[in-house]
């Protein structure tokens, strides 16, 4: 099904790249100006972009890889936050550059770029995963989706077109830059699959695993267009993304919030999105990690294992990946650094906060960005807390730290900078495992509200 | 592991190699896919009952000590001297210009044209050959990094090999002829126009290597450019080297990093502890040992080496010498330049860099049977008309290109001698697309690849590593004109392949 009329019309040209060349270190040609490595003049416009416009109250936008992106719909992102954990959410996350990867060698190229083993991602699965370059060092993580034995569709928080096209260098494979083609929406939350059966036709909701992928029609009816399914998402919760060809992107959207009413469905915003994948100890790149391209110095420079995503590293896979032998060579000697989750005693903050007769500042902000400083007790530096928060649900507040592998093990008790007012304190944290948040409902087959937790 | 050295390519190169390192004691196989030796400097019989050279003839900058040390006057090699080394026939402009390699003969000449310009010829001729005696210590071993020192002590030899050529002769020279001459010995093959930067390093790379106190003159072997292969070969299955031709390498083969020997087309393996490829960067890193192969970084390094400037080569077989305006026999012995000035060589970059035929194309001639007329049936000469600066990716394709350029050739050999159509009896082709298939020049480039200051000296790979980092696969060595010092009859990739091989 999916081999036959796919959501992506496939090359008759296998033999050739296609593409122009790119700037170095991932830029890649193309029509869009962002394609250039230059910074748009006007702000681009996601498929969604008429929908979500007329819905943002805020006016708060923010740039996405050049596109125009809701940060908040909603003066605060609180109720969006909350729909994601109690309801659903709709969140716009097409500014992803995505990658269709066809040809004979398509699963040799993935098996060359990729830390993971393709030989064993089924057409129809979704594979989570790291690459690197020479050197072992993390360039990105990302999902692969396997639309048939010979198409793949790679989608990626930044470019890396011209990565495909030196590592596949006469391959029979062929590598298209569809990221203006494709809309994506993640609905995500525990309403998650009600909404999407009522949304789509043709997709069975119940027998899609985690990270499993289908396709069917948009809308309850027959011709609304097509659409690809993917039971995945940044959120930690049940969820799914739905990829669709741009010009049906309103008919989707339109689907799923009719789909949506009885169900407390909201749009959700890039803040929202943030705190959600920080409660569920999802990385980041280029906040939590610094991929290699873009790292202007050695130090900078992480392997997955030091990301935590050592998960997506399959030393045993039969071929042979770039950075491979960096990455044997560390397993040996062990990985420098670890991200680890935080949390910060409160009763700590509440006290280094009385101090300036305030309670803690923290409560219902965004997740904040700033890298700070983290401590071995009383003594040096061992690390940088790189994502932190104050978890609604979980009433904690939270980080994502790159520590000293010595520093590493849950329960193991540091210090962390924290802004009280204008000053610069140490307050007390516990390394705690990640995910913060992990509910039985994200993963459970044949999820059902209220059921699966 | 085995002993044997294998090396991809019979053409000069790889054949210096083979002779150097068999006279060595080393087991040499080489293995050349073209029925005959020589590579781009082969002699062929494009014409019945001609010995047509398919490219380079000129061996004024092969290594002189290389043909000592094999004996290749003992195998059979004749060296002619051109008495002339470059001429421009007259124009509306300028009477006929000649370069000889005596600079009074030459300054005797020029008094006719232009009195400044005779007068600035010695020292011009003076100044060069000291720039270029500093950078021939550079250009016969693999370099290090403290040979840097030499170029950033000489200012002005940095200055005008980064230079645009035509600048740096304007700071002398105004006849345009003169200045033709010499952008015509210096840009073949090059594809820069002389108002580009670089163009002075092939300038004096020719000088450095093809001249001592005079300026370089051309050199041809009795027979045809073959008849160097030949002695060549001679000389390597004299010390016990085997040398196989229709021979064709399909595969470069690597085991755990380490090069293990060779496939051919056939089926046949060779087992080898060292392969030395002459074949062209692209070829041997892209085709022969293969991309997946190979870092990322590495391949990107190798899609990156620039292979402009392509050429094609009209043969023709003539009743009688063509009357080239203004000059005498002894002038039709060397390059006959024929462009009016340096325009004519940057009109044609120019229409390349846009993928087209230049309107007029400006071409390399020579007249190898006026130094040596066995080359030709009697009664006849052949002459060999190469156009340079020619797009390889041709807008519309060679196939009507190629009619189209022939076409325009033969209109401009006819402008600078009348009455040579009525003198050509046979005439045969060489296209670009005819070199890249049938000698493996990556997109027709001579040179395997642009000789310009970014893609030489230190830029360009050498025998064992690249850009300071040793090659990606042990055992592999490169030996071809695509690594240092470059393309041109010289012998020195092979040389320096060979003597690196020998120290391990």
């Amino acid at each position: 099904m999916l081999e036959a009329e796919g959501l992506i019309g496939r090359s008759p040209d296998s033999q050739a790249y296609r593409w122009l060349p790119g700037a170095p270190g991932g830029g890649v040609a193309g029509s869009s100006p962002r394609r250039n490595g230059l910074r748009p003049l006007e702000p681009l416009r996601t498929p969604f972009h008429r929908r979500t416009s007329v819905l943002c109250e805020s006016d708060s936008w923010r740039d996405w890889s050049g596109y125009t992106c809701v940060e908040t719909y909603e003066p605060t992102p609180e109720r969006e936050y909350w729909a994601v954990r109690n309801a659903a959410a709709l969140i716009d996350v097409s500014p992803l550059f995505k990658y269709e990867i066809a040809g004979p060698d398509a699963e040799r190229l993935l098996d060359r770029v990729m830390t993971r083993d393709f030989s064993k991602c089924r057409t129809g699965r979704v594979m989570y995963t790291s690459w690197c370059n020479e050197e072992g060092h993390l360039l990105q993580d990302g999902n692969v989706q396997r639309l048939a034995h010979e198409r793949f569709l790679v989608s990626a928080a930044e470019p890396c077109l011209r990565w495909f096209e030196d590592c596949g260098w006469s391959m029979d494979v062929d590598v298209r830059d569809i990221s203006e083609e494709i809309g994506v929406l993640a609905l995500q939350g525990p309403r998650a699959r009600a909404i999407g059966e009522a949304a789509t036709t043709g997709i069975d909701f119940g027998a899609m695993r985690y990270f499993d992928l289908a396709a069917g029609e948009i809308g309850p009816g027959a011709g609304g267009g097509q659409v690809t399914v993917t039971r995945t998402g940044y959120t930690g919760d049940l969820g799914y993304e739905f990829w669709v060809a741009s010009e049906r992107a309103e008919a989707l959207w339109d689907a799923l919030v009719d789909a949506g009413r009885d169900h407390g469905l909201l749009p959700a915003g890039l803040l929202a999105l943030d705190m959600a994948r920080t409660e569920a100890g999802l990385v980041l790149i280029d906040v939590d990690y610094v991929s290699a391209v873009d790292a202007e110095i050695e130090v900078l420079k992480v392997t997955p294992a030091e990301a935590g995503l050592g998960f997506t590293v399959k030393l045993d896979k039969q071929a042979d990946f770039v950075g491979r032998r960096a990455l044997e060579l560390e397993r040996d000697r062990g990985p420098a650094w670890a991200m680890v989750g935080l949390e910060v005693d409160w009763f700590e903050l509440e006290r280094l906060w009385s101090e300036i007769d305030l309670r803690p500042q923290v409560v219902g902000q965004p997740a904040c960005r700033e890298p700070t400083p983290v401590f071995a007790p009383g003594g040096w530096q061992v690390g940088q807390c790189t994502t932190r928060f104050f978890s609604p649900l979980l009433k904690k507040y939270l980080g994502l730290a790159t520590v000293r592998g010595e520093a590493a093990d849950p329960g193991t008790e540091l210090d962390v900078e924290v802004a009280v007012g204008y000053g610069r304190r140490r307050a007390k944290a516990r390394v705690v495992e990640r995910p913060f948040f992990n509910p039985p409902r994200k993963t459970a087959v044949d999820p059902t509200p209220g059921v699966n937790g | 592991m085995s002993d044997r050295v294998v090396i991809v390519g019979g053409g000069h190169n790889g054949l210096v190699a083979a002779a150097l390192l068999a006279r060595s004691g080393r087991d040499v196989v080489l293995l050349e896919a073209r029925p005959e030796l020589g590579g781009l400097a082969a002699t062929r019989e494009l014409i019945p009952g001609h010995r047509v050279d398919a490219g380079s003839h000129d061996l004024g900058m092969f290594r002189r000590s290389v043909m000592e040390e094999l004996e290749l006057g003992g195998h059979g090699l004749e060296l002619i001297e051109a008495p002339a080394v470059a001429a421009v026939p007259a124009t509306a402009d300028s009477s006929a210009v000649v370069l000889w390699p005596e600079v009074a003969r030459t300054v005797e000449g020029l008094g006719q044209v232009s009195r400044r310009d005779a007068a600035a010829w010695p020292g011009f001729v003076f100044e060069l050959a000291e720039r270029a005696a500093a950078l021939e210590p550079l250009l016969s071993r693999p370099l290090e990094l403290a040979d840097m020192g030499r170029l950033l002590i000489a200012p002005e030899l940095l200055r005008t090999l980064s230079s645009p050529l035509e600048e740096s002769l304007r700071e002398r020279f105004e006849n345009p002829s003169l200045l033709a001459a010499l952008c015509g010995v210096a840009l073949p093959a090059t594809g820069l126009g002389p108002r580009a930067n670089g163009t002075g390093w092939p300038l004096l790379f020719h000088c450095a290597l093809g001249g001592s106190d005079r300026l370089a003159p051309v050199v041809r072997a009795r027979g045809g450019a073959g008849a160097l292969a030949s002695a060549l070969a001679a000389s390597a299955a004299a010390s016990g080297a085997a040398i196989r031709t229709g021979a064709v390498v399909s595969r470069i083969l690597v085991d755990a990093g380490r090069v293990a020997g060779v496939r051919l087309a056939d089926g046949e393996r060779i087992e080898a502890g060292a392969v030395i490829s002459t074949a062209t960067l692209s070829v041997t890193f892209l085709d022969l040992i293969g991309a997946p192969l190979l870092e990322p970084r590495f391949v990107r390094r190798v899609l990156n080496v620039k292979y402009r400037g392509a050429a094609a080569r009209l043969a023709l077989s003539l009743d009688g010498l063509p009357a080239f305006r203004g000059l005498e026999r002894p002038a039709l012995t060397g390059r006959i330049v024929l462009a009016e000035q340096p325009d004519d060589i940057e009109r044609a970059a120019d229409a390349a860099k846009y993928r087209r035929l230049p309107p007029r194309p400006w071409i390399e001639a020579a007249l190898p049977t006026a130094l040596d007329p066995t080359l030709a049936p009697a009664g006849r000469h052949l002459l060999l008309a190469t156009v340079h600066h020619l797009p390889f990716d041709l807008e519309g394709g060679w196939a009507t290109g190629g009619p189209e350029l022939l076409a325009r050739v033969a209109a401009e050999l006819e402008r600078w001698a009348p009455g040579i159509g009525g003198l050509v009896r046979e005439h045969a082709v060489l296209l670009p697309t005819d070199y890249e298939a049938d000698y493996g020049a990556t997109a027709g480039a001579l040179h395997h690849g642009e000789m310009n200051p970014s893609q030489s000296l230190w830029l360009r790979p050498t025998a064992s590593a690249w850009a300071g980092e040793p090659l990606p696969v042990d055992g592999l060595w490169l030996g071809g004109a695509g690594c240092h010092p470059g393309g041109g009859l010289t012998g020195l990739p092979g040389m320096i392949a060979a003597v690196s091989l020998l120290r391990g």
